[in-house]
């Protein structure tokens, strides 16, 4: 079971084989689990994000079609819109935001890459797109916090700023743009 | 480009987003196969998009998340299989009183009852959920449990020449939620007493036991024996099965004869 495919291991798990849910928590639950912890900043809630996640694999009725792209990236769209769920819940309550302080944004880009061991991480996509956040200005930087990782919409997010929702869009559009350039090809994290 | 196209351009990223109206959508959809630009734009903007998420430590969960994690799926193959059966009898039915003040003294009778049934529901669906971890569900659940298949068989010979006729067959049943080892023996001499028939499994010149049965004489000289065991383990791992007749059923060792073996 463990020399399985995620693609055949799904294929397992929609027939209740419980083996192939364990298999796939054991090669994914780190990634989802840091995910979530990287979005919500709160161990609880990232425990229980990886337990819906994967209670969503084993429930679900979506499956995963191999010829649209790897698992990884369908495991995070998945574990994203589960976490969005829960910060969007959150919000509602609280009425408030995760904010990221001025010194956890200048840290992302990192300036440690003389090392040997940024060398090698350079060569993971985890390196790649460390290195691409680099070309990226800091309202760029904000605003992919914001989205990607806070879940707010654009909408929100232009309403948050004071600004128009074509200039947050454009500087989303440009964001990635730029780190595409910088993005040599697919890899693992 | 026409005013048009352009402004179908234009929605890209909104529809990458997410971020517009269920029209829009589907006139981008329409207008992406035929437009290069937008393909190779879509295409970058999921090569950057699908990159994000590396941003990342990776961080190992807890240990003991996935204990957790793996008794939340069962839990929830539960509460689907009760809401396809339908509502739980929780509900009890009260008549509403005549008067006022007896409205919310039923109610908290009514409220009080629904709790102590719901606290018993819980206590007894935690039951269940914890016996389906290490045995089949019931045939009572029998609509919970999807199509058995026969995974593996093994064919038995007799070995004692007395009874010649006789033989079995050993296989493994999984019906995608549990694993069964069932051997199945005709022809079989009938045990007497504390006698029991012992099935060892034989792996690396090791003889482990796999459960025991018993042979009636009443059942018009066939000699039925049955042997079912639930299998916890990802695999049942042997090279040769055996079945022996043991003076009792307690042995963790042959001690009687071999009457059935596998090739």
């Amino acid at each position: 079971m463990h020399n399985l495919t995620e693609y055949e291991l799904m294929l397992l798990v929609k027939h209740k084989r419980q083996e192939a849910l364990s298999v796939l928590y054991d090669r994914f639950a780190s990634l989802v689990y840091s995910y979530a912890l990287r979005s919500v900043r709160d161990e609880q809630a990232a425990r229980d994000i990886v337990q819906s996640v994967f209670v969503r694999l084993w429930t679900t009725e979506s499956d995963y079609d191999a010829d649209k792209g790897k698992f990884t990236n369908w495991l995070i769209t998945v574990t994203r819109n589960i976490t969005t769920d829960w910060l969007r819940k959150q919000r509602r309550h609280t009425e408030g935001t995760v904010a990221y302080t001025a010194e956890e944004l200048a840290r992302i880009p990192g300036d440690e890459d003389a090392s040997p061991e940024a060398s090698a991480e350079r060569e993971s996509l985890k390196g790649q797109i460390r290195n691409a956040y680099r070309h990226l200005t800091g309202p760029q930087i904000e605003l992919l916090e914001h989205f990607y990782w806070q879940g707010f919409t654009l909408r929100e997010l232009a309403a948050r700023y004071g600004e128009p929702l074509g200039t947050v869009k454009n500087r989303l559009h440009q964001a990635l743009k730029i780190l595409r350039r910088h993005l040599v090809a697919e890899g693992e994290w | 480009m026409s005013d048009k196209q352009e402004q179908l351009c234009d929605l890209c990223l909104s529809v990458w987003t997410g971020e517009c109206s269920e029209e829009e959508r589907l006139a981008f959809e329409r207008h992406l196969p035929g437009c290069e630009a937008c393909r190779a734009e879509w295409d970058d903007l999921q090569l950057a998009w699908g990159a994000l998420y590396a941003d990342m430590e990776k961080i190992e969960p807890p240990a003991d998340l996935k204990r957790q994690v793996m008794n939340a799926a069962l839990a929830a193959d539960k509460a689907l299989a009760d809401k396809a059966e339908g509502a739980a009898p929780n509900a009890v039915r009260w008549r509403p009183g005549k008067r006022r003040a007896g409205r919310s003294r039923w109610w908290a009778v009514s409220a009080s009852i629904l709790l102590v049934l719901l606290a018993i529901s819980s206590v007894w669906n935690y039951k269940l959920y914890r016996e389906s971890g290490r045995s089949p569900l019931p045939i009572e659940r029998a609509l919970s449990v999807p199509a058995s298949q026969v995974k593996l068989a093994v064919p038995l010979r007799s070995q004692a020449p007395e009874a010649s006729q006789a033989f079995g067959i050993a296989c493994v049943v999984d019906n995608g939620k549990s694993r069964q080892f069932i051997v199945y023996v005709y022809g079989a001499s009938p045990t007497s007493g504390e006698e029991a028939y012992q099935v060892w499994l034989l792996k690396d010149g090791v003889r482990k036991s796999a459960g025991t049965f018993r042979v009636a004489d009443n059942d018009n000289g066939q000699g039925l024996g049955v042997l079912a065991m639930p299998i916890e383990a990802a695999s049942l791992d042997f090279d040769k099965i055996g079945i022996t007749l043991e003076p009792d059923d307690r042995g963790d060792q042959p001690r009687g004869e071999k009457m059935f073996g596998s090739a």
